[in-house]
């Protein structure tokens, strides 16, 4: 046994060489333990400093550290447990997420005008953090099924119909913010399980179509002008928002394809016919989902979007929110102001300062030298979540390691970029960071799931 | 399973988590930006975020005259603030029962403050100038009234009103002009400065240092705290050379005649001025909000549109024809060039005819005539016949070589803004002009009528220059200027600028014949008992009205110890209008011995100045 020369030396104390408690503690994943350990730590630090404006700062960390306990728990027992048992289940896990997205719809509590918590009691937790990872296991396990035949259209069609029936409920909700994780899920997992490029191109395009509308229109509702004087552009307008302008562009456009389709067939231009028809699908379903969206987006929503564009058209408002934030990071200097003694989080200045921005306060009172060291610790959390990926001993433990990697770095890139001042506030938390006991329960067990392909990453069964 | 390790898909994980790389090192990036290399700027928006200051004044230095008397000082003023810290919105009605009963104003007013602070949780002021027993009754108090306090804020008085009114000047809101040109620190719409005189002059010395309260305020603009209190530094105290006795004398009796006019009084030989009046004057206090010290109770803005312009220092600022006793200059020039002597005599029918029979008429002031004069007489009755035959017989460039000695027609440099060059004429001033100087120019330029131009300060001046027998010194009008604490910052010498080189003869003669003109001549009225005083008369003659009346005088004559001019606007005649005004100056002078207690000033004097 060679490994063994390896192990530290007190797990040589355990008698039976190859039993599963010694080989847990031997393959043990203890880089990825220790960073996500010491970012949950920072964050009790940052969620008590935070709380304190509220005067509420014992029951704030008094309830993340509950949910650090289930957390935990369930890490251990995520990483205990094969994960190779979700690969045998998809339907079962499909069936528990939309239900769970379902049942929120009726028996759901309304926050900021969304129906997305279950409450029990003094607890409450949000389904979409579960059903996110369960779509990662689904997915990973289709794809893992289907190893070599992931080019074929039929196999890629079955991700894209499950990440759309989730986007569908939860916009039921309607959460916009909790959508945008599972795009880059869908992506990075369909990337790596081998999807060809073009589909993976098609898929960004009708992203970039549907995001470009949402975009398009939200510009345009900044300029009045440009919509009042030029026809084709009040027109556009409209069609971008659910109205009678809208029917038209889109009938007119599955006119046209139809056309297409009819002339081209009779041309037997077909390989060349299929990409062009295609393309204009793409526009046709990129538009109208952004339509959907544009219409469902609430007026705070909406607001922080055009805040991006121009953060100085509402300075005291949702513009505030950003240029308060990048004041609070950058007022922290290298060393900081001192641990609870923040100015702009203690006196009100920051907003959300427990929750989505949570990373300023950090930045505020540790100063660089800690918040560098937290953006080192994401990356070094995604960086093990990739290695795990590599190193897994099967193609279903690659993709879903993959998948999660894929999750944590969207919610730490985007969250960052945001509090920075790069990206519009999308009111998404910072994960282990940020207030908020099912996200951390939800990253915990995800970590755990991590841990587990990693402990498992040699052939013994 | 070892079968499925594609390479391709560990390819795909290394590109995927390369991208992820990437974007984590530009977000480390982003973060040093703002936090390092962006931070101290971040810091300072952040402070001003969370700070707000609440201002407080610092007491201006004293103003004082040679005696130590005060001219400017500062009056306690009570402030009340109330600051709603840490207190919930009270409603007891003892509590407004008992402040709106020592503050003296309304409930309802009282309650509509308070909800203000309550409403924003910031400071405010409640009320200002309280008197001393209503703040000793919030103190007695205070257990009943939480969240009010006391603060004494040094408030600016000038005790003597008038007095030295256009010497010391007045304060002012801060305007933005000033403001760009101080750039100082502060709550900008609080600040006085000084606007006129000592007061805008040495504005950084009397200024001090202004403190205040620093506060935490939060986002809602609540003050929290108070971070910490910047302590006021008073500024520094200027002794000023003035006698407030000799001024107060003067300012009376112009006061007295009613008709505006000026006075100044130096003492001759170091040149501190010792009065330095101009009537009207006005009530510096009346700039002061609130003031108790004020005895003018017009606006600032009635007194700033009043015809007889009271801000307007007529001092150093107005100019006259200098009349009569432009004589002084026209004697002395003719005495040096040896064109006269004291005993060669003239006839004064009552007028003098230009260029023989037929010419022009020029009219001694007294129609009758004075008959048969010597120069001793002509300067004692003021006999312009006299000075015609004079002037013809000397030419006007000695007389206007003579008046640039005595430093007339230039400014004397007092540190005062808006000083008066005068004039003097001369021959050149007509060169390639269409007009040349004639002889009717040089009769009426030896009587000093004309375009002679004089401020009272140079006729003060120019009397003084007599009484020192030629020493020309720098008029000046502070002594030092001394920190709080006694520590003395700057002093200020006399300066001897010139020397007017007269023989002894002439300058025997002078004193001799001026004493005369007070003794039996046109200036009596000025006379003082037991004091020998050398003066001289002026009329100016006015087109546009009545005659102005000029006065200077210096006294005693062997010892001169104060050297002055006065002057009265459309007062007709200088020994019916401007002589008694003298006389009570003089007399005020005189009333106690004029020892100038100054016995270090004597050892800066120049070693010749003796």
């Amino acid at each position: 046994m060679k490994e063994d020369s390896k192990a530290p030396l007190f797990f040589s104390l355990i008698p039976q060489e190859d039993s599963f408690v010694s080989r847990f503690f031997k393959h043990m994943d203890w880089n990825l333990l220790i960073d996500v350990l010491a970012l949950t730590f920072i964050g009790f630090l940052m969620i008590y400093s935070a709380s304190l404006r509220f005067q509420r700062q014992e029951i704030f960390l008094g309830k993340q550290l509950l949910a650090f306990l289930i957390g935990f728990l369930l890490l251990a027992l995520f990483s205990i447990l094969n994960y190779q048992i979700f690969y045998q289940h998809p339907r079962f896990l499909f069936l528990v997420s939309v239900f769970l997205l379902l049942l929120v719809l009726f028996i759901g509590k309304s926050y900021r005008g969304a129906k997305s918590w279950f409450m029990f009691g003094p607890f409450s937790f949000q389904p979409t953090e579960i059903s996110k990872l369960l779509v990662i296991l689904i997915l990973a396990s289709w794809c893992g099924k289907r190893e070599r035949d992931m080019t074929q259209l039929k196999n890629i069609m079955v991700p894209f119909l499950l990440i759309f029936s989730h986007v569908f409920l939860i916009l039921l909700q309607p959460d916009f913010g909790s959508t945008l994780v599972y795009f880059p899920i869908l992506i990075g997992m369909m990337f790596i399980a081998g999807v060809p490029s073009f589909f993976l191109f098609a898929i960004l395009f009708y992203l970039g179509v549907t995001s470009g509308g949402i975009l398009l229109h939200t510009y345009l509702s900044l300029s009045p002008f440009l919509v009042m004087k030029n026809s084709f552009i009040s027109f556009l307008y409209r069609g971008l928002s659910l109205s009678k302008e809208f029917f038209l562009i889109h009938l007119g456009i599955i006119l046209f394809l139809f056309i297409c389709w009819w002339f081209l067939r009779g041309l037997k231009f077909r390989n060349f016919g299929f990409y062009f028809v295609n393309l204009f699908l793409l526009i046709f379903l990129g538009l109208f989902s952004s339509s959907m969206v544009t219409g469902l987006l609430k007026s705070y929503q909406r607001k922080r979007l055009m805040v991006f564009f121009s953060p100085e058209i509402d300075p005291t408002g949702s513009g505030y929110h950003v240029i308060q934030s990048v004041i609070t990071l950058g007022s922290g200097k290298v060393l900081g102001k001192g641990l609870f003694s923040g100015t702009q989080s203690r006196l009100g200045f920051l907003p959300e300062q427990h929750t989505d921005f949570i990373f300023s306060v950090l930045g505020e009172e540790l100063g660089f030298l800690v918040s560098g060291l937290v953006i080192l610790l994401y990356l070094g959390l995604v960086w093990r979540a990739f290695l795990i990926a590599e190193s897994s001993r099967d193609f279903f433990g690659a993709l879903v390691a993959s998948g999660i990697g894929t999750m944590f770095a969207f919610y730490a890139i985007l969250n960052l970029a945001m509090v920075m001042g790069l990206a519009p506030v999308t009111g998404l938390p910072l994960p282990f960071l940020s207030y908020g006991g099912s996200s951390l329960i939800s990253s915990l067990a995800a970590v755990g799931i991590l841990l587990s392909i990693h402990i498992r990453r040699f052939t013994y069964t | 399973m070892e079968s499925f390790r594609l390479s391709e898909a560990e390819e795909r994980i290394k590109i995927v988590a390369l991208l992820f790389f990437i974007f984590f090192c530009f977000l480390l990036f982003r973060l040093f930006y703002l936090q390092v290399i962006r931070g101290e700027s971040f810091k300072k928006v952040a402070e001003a975020n969370r700070t707000a200051l609440f201002f407080e004044r610092a007491p201006r230095g004293r103003i004082i005259d040679r005696e130590e008397k005060i001219l400017a000082d500062n009056n306690p003023s009570f402030v009340v603030f109330f600051a709603p810290f840490n207190l919930k919105n009270e409603k007891q009605e003892t509590f407004y029962a008992l402040l709106s009963s020592i503050l003296k104003l309304k409930e309802e007013d009282l309650k509509l403050k308070l909800k203000g602070a309550f409403k924003h949780g910031s400071m405010i002021r409640l009320a200002e100038h309280l008197s001393k027993d209503s703040a000793f009754s919030i103190l007695e108090h205070r257990p009943e009234l939480p969240g009010v306090s006391i603060v004494t804020e040094m408030q600016r008085r000038y005790p003597q009103g008038r007095a030295a009114s256009h010497l010391v000047g007045y304060l002012g809101k801060v305007s933005e002009v000033d403001l760009r040109e101080l750039a100082f620190e502060g709550a900008y719409g609080e600040l006085l400065i000084g606007k006129m005189g000592l007061e805008k002059i040495f504005d950084s010395f009397l200024r001090g240092k202004h403190g205040g309260l620093r506060m935490e305020v939060d986002a809602l603009g609540r003050s929290l705290r108070i971070l910490d209190r910047k302590k006021t530094v008073s500024g520094y105290e200027i002794k000023t050379t003035i006698d407030l006795k000799i001024q107060k004398a003067a300012e009376e009796a112009l006061e007295k005649q009613g008709k505006p006019g000026a006075v100044v009084a130096i003492s001759p030989k170091t040149g501190e001025i010792l009065a330095f009046a101009s009537y009207p004057s006005f009530d510096p206090n009346v700039f002061i909000e609130g003031s108790l010290t004020k005895t003018d109770h017009s606006m600032p803005q009635e007194l700033l549109e009043r015809k007889d312009l009271p801000f307007f220092n007529r001092a150093i600022q107005a100019t006259y024809p200098a009349g009569s006793i432009f004589k002084i200059i026209v004697a002395a020039s003719a005495l040096e060039a040896r064109k006269v002597t004291g005993t060669q005599n003239f006839y004064c029918p009552g007028y003098y005819i230009l260029g023989g029979q037929g010419g022009k008429k020029f009219y001694c002031w007294k129609k009758e005539g004075h008959g048969l004069v010597n120069l001793e007489q002509a300067i004692e009755q003021s006999c312009n016949v006299y000075f015609y035959h004079l002037g013809l017989r000397v030419g006007p460039d000695l007389i206007e070589a003579m008046a640039k000695k005595f430093n007339l027609g230039s400014a004397t440099g007092i540190e005062l803004q808006g000083e008066k060059n005068g004039f003097i004429p001369g021959r050149s001033m007509f060169k390639g002009g269409r007009r040349r100087w004639f002889d009717g120019d040089t009769l009426n330029f030896s009587i000093g009528q004309g375009t002679v131009l004089f401020t009272p300060l140079q006729a003060a001046q120019m009397i003084a220059i007599v009484a020192n027998r030629g020493k020309v010194v720098r008029p000046y009008f502070w002594l030092e200027i001394k920190k709080p604490e006694g520590e003395i910052v700057s002093v200020n010498k006399p300066q001897l600028l010139d020397q007017v080189i007269l023989s002894d003869e002439t300058w025997n003669f002078l004193s001799h014949a001026l004493s005369l003109v007070v003794d039996q001549g046109t200036g009596q009225a000025a006379k003082v008992d037991g004091i020998k005083i050398a003066g001289k008369t002026g009329t100016a003659q006015n087109p546009h009205g009545k005659d102005h009346a000029w006065f200077v005088a210096y006294a005693p004559v062997e010892n001169p110890k104060i050297a002055l001019s006065v002057f009265v606007e459309h007062g007709i005649k200088g020994s019916a209008a401007a002589a008694p005004i003298a006389r009570e100056v003089l007399s005020a002078a005189f009333d106690r011995e004029l020892e100038i207690k100054k016995p270090d000033s004597k050892a800066l004097l120049p070693e010749d100045f003796e």
